[in-house]
């Protein structure tokens, strides 16, 4: 923990460093942090600011859950903006929306779930089927040719 | 292992299982990983049917973005509902926790009503299950969607009920826990859907290729 980049490094990757990401599992056996906000203590001291307003001792409070669903109703807002100036994204637009989307599922799992919160085994559980989802939905995209059928005139 | 043994007195929530999770969370988790095989499949089909639809009428013709995004909106604020009442349980704070259980349920019926007004719109611009293969795709996903919104709405309302009936204790805590679960993962479903179907798919018309491969039917 020398330099900044090596600092970043653990941010990324490690739990015990004040991860960036509050998404990756956390050996913890309680349903709630006894003092994380959104961001926990990482990131500029704005969102450390915002962990100290989320406080609750033992529990989160509710203030911390009505931030998530401002975040989650910005990200709603934000996409539907984006929707109306497509054009302006050309050819990387689903991209941008598949992945507002995703971080608006990941918020939810991680925070209203409480996956981030809870055992590993449950993230490990329900990651394990949305691979699988999504394994799926890889194939029957990849196969897309056989299973249109030929077009039938209405009669 | 100290931190973490009085954090286990302070919440007491480790079950008494090898996993140390209550048998019935982990049900429950099981069950939505396997709800995401079946929400997975039924999107991954509107997909592959894209624009395929021959006849009318077509996405851009009949999807309304403003109001599905205020019936979007809804059910993310319901979520939010959900998990409050969650919290207010935990903290056994009944009165709280009996208002956010009812304003889960009401938000969900309000859901349930944009549902039903966006359905009827269809049927009346001639768009219905049987009309083409947008039509097939979109009622069966959106409305295996609504149907699991609405066994949502009536779990709550017995939850609900319960707690009217009787004190909260730590079994009906773990009780609301399943189904805020069940309906966070309404949430994170319609999340998906949302932006696949109604944003991406928004500009979704008649399928070019498709009328040509059937215009070279019936022309030869």
């Amino acid at each position: 923990m020398t330099n900044p980049i090596s600092r970043a490094w653990r941010k990324l990757f490690y739990q015990d460093g004040g991860s960036y990401f509050l998404l990756p599992k956390v050996d913890s056996s309680f349903l709630d942090p006894p003092n994380e906000g959104p961001f926990g203590d990482a990131g500029p001291p704005v969102w450390r600011w915002i962990g100290r307003m989320t406080y609750g001792g033992k529990v989160a409070t509710p203030f911390f859950y009505t931030v998530i669903g401002v975040w989650l109703a910005l990200l709603t807002l934000i996409e539907v903006y984006f929707f109306t100036i497509d054009a302006f994204f050309g050819a990387f637009f689903v991209t941008i929306m598949l992945l507002l989307a995703l971080l608006k599922f990941i918020i939810v799992v991680a925070f209203f779930m409480h996956l981030r919160f809870d055992k590993s085994l449950l993230t490990l559980v329900f990651t394990a089927g949305f691979l699988i989802a999504i394994l799926v939905f890889v194939i029957m995209l990849s196969v897309q040719g056989q299973l249109t059928p030929a077009p039938m005139v209405a009669p | 292992m100290a931190q973490a043994a009085t954090v286990q007195e302070q919440h007491g929530h480790i079950a008494d299982t090898n996993t140390g999770i209550s048998n019935r969370k982990l049900l429950m988790w099981v069950f939505l990983a396997s709800d995401c095989l079946f929400f997975g499949s039924f999107i991954a089909t509107y997909l592959v049917y894209r624009n395929e639809s021959i006849v009318g009428p077509y996405p851009n013709e009949v999807l309304d973005i403003p109001i599905t995004s205020v019936s979007t909106f809804v059910l993310l604020m319901s979520s939010l509902a959900m998990v409050l009442a969650l919290n207010y349980a935990q903290k056994d704070q009944l009165g709280l926790t009996r208002f956010w259980i009812l304003a889960v349920a009401v938000l969900g019926a309000i859901f349930l009503g944009f549902q039903v007004f966006e359905f009827a719109t269809f049927v009346n611009e001639g768009l219905t299950i049987r009309s083409n293969l947008f039509g097939t795709t979109f009622f069966i996903l959106t409305g295996f969607h609504g149907l699991h919104v609405l066994i949502g709405v009536l779990w709550l309302l017995g939850t609900a009920f319960a707690h009217f009936k009787g004190a909260l204790t730590s079994r009906s805590v773990e009780d609301l826990e399943m189904a805020g679960l069940y309906w966070h993962f309404v949430d994170i479903v319609w999340i998906i859907i949302f932006t696949v179907i109604y944003l991406i798919g928004f500009s979704d018309g008649e399928g070019l290729e498709t009328i040509e491969h059937a215009a070279t039917i019936i022309g030869g």
